[in-house]
């Protein structure tokens, strides 16, 4: 992506990328921590969501080649030592600065949907 | 499982195919080796797993290849609207024969069809009635197309013949109101005349296209690059210096040949030029060029024409180089 689109996206507020979808959420949330090719992410989503997400190849490719046209996340070569090997992707996702602002605020819209669950449910809830 | 996997596998780079063509560069192998990894994964958990993993492959394909192609028509969108904005747009060849044809027609296919058509030696014919025709609706379904795109750089040479007819009109009527009443007038008043009108034909059409929602891209389109008018323009030189004269002789068949192949040719360098210098200067000189043949050729008169046509078809390609920087010329 170029600086130009980049700034643009940028510019954009995170709420209004809001709510995410559950995959999308998931993905951002996988490669908060560090970058990681598709295969990676995958396996991931898988263990985030105890089994109950399983994107397949073509979803998963689709939500990041658009999180990656709105700026959320880059493509980078996948040179790390231990993710590099012959029947491993080339490219690797990592996290921008605009997605990480984006996947707090949805953590943060999730936290006060469930502070307001909790207090009309009360115990039931916890 | 392992021959069975490999065939999954291969059935799924097949399906890569179903994808846009850019898509598939920018993934297609990625795509291809993660699958390798989730197949051959499943594979050691069994069956089942194979076969769920296919299942779940197959119905998210179709989806998402619809949504990729809805995605890179999006880009594609964005990229020509991009470029058309900063003025480095290159038209494609359709495009580019699109706007040549109303050139072609009036230059080389007219001058050709009339010298085949001659009934005999010296004797001069107009081309025949069904090819104007073709023509008149040709120049209406480049109308309708252009106005259907948003009226993108290969339609102003149809806007330009559409303010020829225009003009004629408009004009003849003028100058048979005021050239009647009185003696033959000078030069001077038919010029001042002549651009009078032009300006005033650019000046009604200007406004309805700001005012008028549907024309809101023509009007665009002109205000972002102005040499779009001066080619729209330049269509008239074609009228003008293309067409055979009613006192063309063979003789001077190839006089009248070459300048509309080099008018031609100036169209399609600014069609294919991706800089405003390059277009404003594909227009120039091949406008000189043709009226240099003409006078040449004997036609001293086509001089004073092509200083006035040139005054007018250049009026907007120089307000283009007035108001904008040298940098961003250079830029396109």
């Amino acid at each position: 992506m170029d600086e130009k689109e980049h700034t643009i996206h940028t510019q954009v507020t995170p709420s209004s990328y809001l709510p995410l979808t559950e995959p999308t959420f998931y993905i951002l949330l996988c490669l908060a921590p560090e970058k990681k090719h598709g295969y990676a992410i995958l396996k991931d989503v898988e263990a985030l969501s105890n089994g109950n997400v399983r994107l397949s190849t073509s979803t998963l490719y689709g939500a990041l080649g658009r999180l990656l046209d709105q700026g959320l996340i880059e493509r980078v070569p996948n040179d790390e030592e231990e993710n590099t090997g012959p029947g491993l992707p080339r490219k690797a996702y990592i996290l921008s600065k605009a997605g990480r602002r984006v996947l707090e605020a949805e953590t943060n819209r999730m936290r006060a949907l469930v502070a307001a669950a909790r207090l009309r449910l009360g115990e039931e809830c916890t | 499982m392992k021959r069975c996997a490999q065939i999954l596998v291969r059935i799924y780079a097949r399906m890569l195919a179903l994808y846009p063509r850019r898509y598939r560069a920018d993934y297609g192998e990625e795509l291809q080796t993660v699958f390798s990894l989730v197949v051959n994964e499943a594979a050691q958990r069994g069956r089942l797993s194979v076969i769920r993993l296919g299942w779940r492959e197959l119905r998210d394909l179709p989806a998402a290849v619809i949504r990729e192609y809805r995605r890179e028509r999006r880009k594609r969108k964005m990229e020509t609207s991009t470029s058309a904005q900063t003025g480095a747009e290159r038209s494609s060849w359709g495009e580019t024969l699109a706007g040549l044809w109303p050139f072609l027609f009036l230059g080389p296919v007219s001058v050709t069809m009339a010298y085949l058509t001659m009934p005999a030696w010296f004797q001069y014919s107009e081309e025949p009635k069904y090819l104007s025709i073709v023509f008149v609706l040709s120049m209406l379904v480049g109308l309708g197309a252009g106005w259907a795109k948003g009226w993108p750089r290969w339609s102003y040479p149809y806007i330009g013949f559409a303010m020829v007819v225009g003009g004629l009109a408009i004009g003849g009527t003028v100058s048979s109101m005021v050239f009647t009443v009185g003696p033959e007038w000078p030069v001077l008043p038919q010029v001042l005349i002549a651009v009078g009108v032009f300006g005033l034909i650019v000046g009604i059409l200007t406004l309805i296209a700001r005012a008028w929602r549907p024309l809101h891209s023509l009007y665009r389109g002109i205000r972002q690059d102005w040499t779009r008018l001066s080619f729209g323009l330049f269509t008239v030189v074609s009228v003008l210096f293309g067409g055979i004269d009613l006192d063309e002789d063979p003789i001077f068949t190839l006089n009248v040949f070459v300048p509309s192949l080099i008018l031609l040719v100036g169209a399609l360098v600014y069609l294919r030029s991706t800089t405003r210098v390059q277009r404003i200067l594909a227009l120039l000189v091949s406008l000189i060029l043709a009226v240099a043949v003409r006078v040449i050729g004997g036609k001293i008169f086509y001089g004073t024409y092509g200083a006035v046509i040139g005054i007018i078809v250049f009026i907007p390609a120089l307000l283009e180089l007035l108001t904008r920087p040298a940098k961003s010329l250079q830029a396109g």
